[in-house]
């Protein structure tokens, strides 16, 4: 049975305005689930619902197996975490994580065990007597996961935990809250706008866009099959390199001249039924008939795509496709980031190359180089939607050798 | 802000001395005033230093009714407990929840509730005095504590006050409340009464004072000498008989009545200065 089910969930605002427009989802028991998303995308909106702080306009909220809709947020049996952690300023640490079983009206002791329990989970026995204004970011934090912890709910929710706090702290809570949830078995429903927390974090990864749900899988799955240009920009970092191309006949064609031969990507993108559109339709029944290049081209005009490949997977390498000038290097340690400019294009490349090539072959900013793709390409249509999956141009196009033309 | 020049330090000090001066000097005269007999009082000359009557005179205010009235001075001051107490406690009661409505509920016609009562603010007792009259009276309320407090206890400023103290407070708090199974009275209970307490000390402070002083509205709502208040003693005092005013027995009734603001403020000092510079959040 599913922890929390939500059915076509929507919140319409007065005027119409939908901060949240349709989301499915299901989280499994011992889930954690990271919602991610820009901001404004309604990620925190749908948390709010889920813990029952905005109404719902539409669409079911199950959790627990339990019609929620209508429940009051202490009946749903979730416990919430904020941004700025909402501790009680005049009560004791003690008396925040006892408030919630006071007013259940549980035994004294009972109370006493369960809180104590909880701050020997998070190590912060010493600090029940202070007041939240006496203790550090960190371990206001740890006070607020101790309150919800103290409640034992269905469904933990995290609204941006971790973004009070510095970059230290928070590399350090996030592991914290992942050994947490194993340790509790718990279900998690925990919403960020940082990618990195939430690809570390997940065990799914939801991306929201303008309230609706644009994809939703591992983190690995989306970092490596990311459904839209939306999804390719938002997962990894640094992001996707985007590039403006216009396709057709297994030939994509760079606003440069550059032309790549994506013939492989195509096919693939024929084998992805699922994610078959119609323009895609076209395209086969165009390569279907037997016509000269030029007819073909006609008929099955260049259609403007995105193709897309990950700053990972660009390499130096003097027989590359991309002839492109070195405009700015960043380093990182041990690689370096190098941002180039592609004759014709407004945005840089960016490309993440080990520091030590970068070194050996005596790269600065103005060189000009080449940079040949070692890994997926990604191809998306007009509506920056997914094409295909996972080519492996590099090996393919080794011998055909593309061109500047 | 803090200058260090030594200069200023001394001029500023004078300035200090001077306003200090002039604040005391009344007070410092009444009080040297009702240490005398009354016979040393009508030469017209205001003593500058004490008399030798003090004991006798205050022991003559405190366990004698007062002239002209006809009740002693401790039911006097008592009526004024009643009515300030009453006027800052019903004052404050009233407009907490006014705020309190105002900024965590969501229902129509909110701001307009809002600026309806904030206009109150146009329309002290003295303005409405005359419709407040006929009310009271109707509701046979003349001659009542209750006649006395409940026209003064709506006040728009206390709940202005008490508006901008709550919307400080974040929302957050109130939602991490209801998560935890807090209903809005108990939210109420424990986090807004604890949180706006500086805030309510100093709202009190004010309210006692405002409720203490007060004159026209007991001068016509307690026509009788048993709820007549401390402060419409003393123009009795000095008004009501064929004789000489008893002069030492109104600068003793006066510091009397002076004092019980005076212990009000020294006591909740420490709340009152926080409550109005900064609230502990």
């Amino acid at each position: 049975m599913a922890t929390l089910t939500c059915r076509q969930l929507v919140k319409t605002y007065k005027g119409g305005q939908r901060a949240v427009d349709g989301i499915d989802l299901t989280l499994e028991p011992g889930e954690l689930m990271v919602v991610v998303g820009p901001s404004g995308c309604g990620k925190s909106t749908f948390l709010r619902m889920v813990a029952g702080l905005e109404t719902i306009s539409d669409g079911e909220l199950e959790i627990g197996g339990r019609l929620a809709n209508q429940l009051e947020p202490a009946q749903r049996g979730v416990a919430m975490v904020f941004q700025n952690y909402a501790l009680y300023p005049h009560m004791s640490v003690f008396d925040n994580m006892a408030y919630a079983l006071k007013l259940q009206k549980r035994p004294r002791e009972e109370i006493t065990r369960r809180v104590r329990e909880a701050a020997a989970l998070l190590g912060i026995e010493a600090l029940l007597e202070r007041r939240p204004r006496q203790l550090s970011g960190g371990q206001r934090q740890r006070v607020a996961m101790g309150r919800a912890i103290v409640r034992e709910p269905t469904v933990f929710l995290f609204d941006e935990p971790l973004s009070n706090l510095d970059a230290a702290l928070r590399v350090q809570m996030r592991l914290e809250i992942r050994r947490l949830q194993q340790r509790l078995g718990a279900s998690m429903l925990y919403v960020t706008h940082d990618q990195v927390e939430a690809m570390t974090l997940a065990d799914r990864l939801v991306v929201l866009r303008d309230g609706r749900i644009e994809q939703i899988g591992t983190p690995m799955s989306l970092f490596e099959t990311p459904a839209s240009c939306f999804v390719a920009r938002f997962i990894g970092s640094p992001a996707m390199n985007l590039l403006p191309v216009t396709h057709s006949d297994g030939r994509a064609r760079l606003p440069g001249g550059l032309i790549l031969e994506t013939e492989a990507l195509e096919n693939d993108a024929r084998e992805t039924e699922a994610l078959e559109t119609e323009a895609l339709e076209t395209q086969t029944r165009a390569k279907a008939e037997p016509e000269t290049a030029a007819r073909a081209d006609a008929k099955a005009p260049k259609r403007a795509a995105t193709l897309g490949v990950r700053p990972e997977h660009l390499r130096l390498d003097p027989q590359g496709e991309f002839a492109v000038t070195l405009e700015m290097i960043e380093r990182l340690g041990v690689d370096a980031l190098v941002y180039c400019r592609l004759p014709g294009l407004d945005a840089p490349l960016t490309a993440r190359l080990p520091l030590a090539t970068l070194e050996a072959a005596a790269l600065r900013e103005g060189s000009e180089i080449r940079l040949a793709v070692d890994g997926p390409l990604h191809l998306f249509d007009a509506e920056e939607q997914r094409l295909a999956r996972r080519a492996r141009l590099a090996a393919e196009t080794s011998a055909a050798q593309s061109s500047v033309a | 802000m803090r200058y260090r020049r030594p200069g200023l330090d001394g001029l500023t000090h004078l300035l200090l001395i001077i306003g200090a001066v002039i604040f005391g000097l009344p007070l410092w005269l009444a009080l040297t005033a009702s240490t005398h007999s009354a016979a040393d009082l009508q030469s017209g000359i205001a003593p500058l230093w004490f008399g030798d009557q003090g004991l006798v005179n205050y022991w003559q205010l405190l366990s004698q009714p007062m002239p002209g009235l006809g009740v002693s001075a401790l039911r006097l001051l008592g009526n004024s407990l009643v009515m300030a107490l009453g006027i800052a406690l019903g004052k404050i009661a009233i407009s907490l929840l006014a705020a309190y409505a105002i900024v965590f509920f969501r229902f129509p016609c909110r701001t307009l509730c809002f600026w309806l009562i904030f206009v109150t603010l146009m329309l002290p007792v003295e303005v409405r005095i005359v419709p407040t009259y006929g009310v009271v009276a109707r509701f046979g309320l003349i001659d009542t504590y209750a006649g006395m407090i409940l026209p003064l206890i709506a006040s728009a400023t206390a709940t202005f006050l008490l508006r901008q103290c709550f919307l400080s407070l974040p929302s957050e708090l109130f939602e991490a409340a209801r998560l935890d199974g807090a209903g809005p009275l108990r939210f109420l209970k424990d986090f807004v009464l604890p949180l706006s307490r500086t805030n309510l000390a100093a709202l009190f402070v004010i309210m006692f004072i405002y409720g203490w002083n007060q004159y026209l509205w007991p001068l016509l709502a307690a026509n009788s000498p048993d709820h007549a208040t401390a402060v419409i003693s003393l123009k009795n005092l000095v008004q009501s008989t064929d004789t000489l005013p008893p002069w030492q027995l109104a600068t003793a009734m006066t510091l009397l009545t002076v004092l019980p603001p005076v212990v009000v403020i020294v006591a909740m000092q420490r709340f009152f200065v926080r409550g109005l510079t900064d609230a502990e959040k």
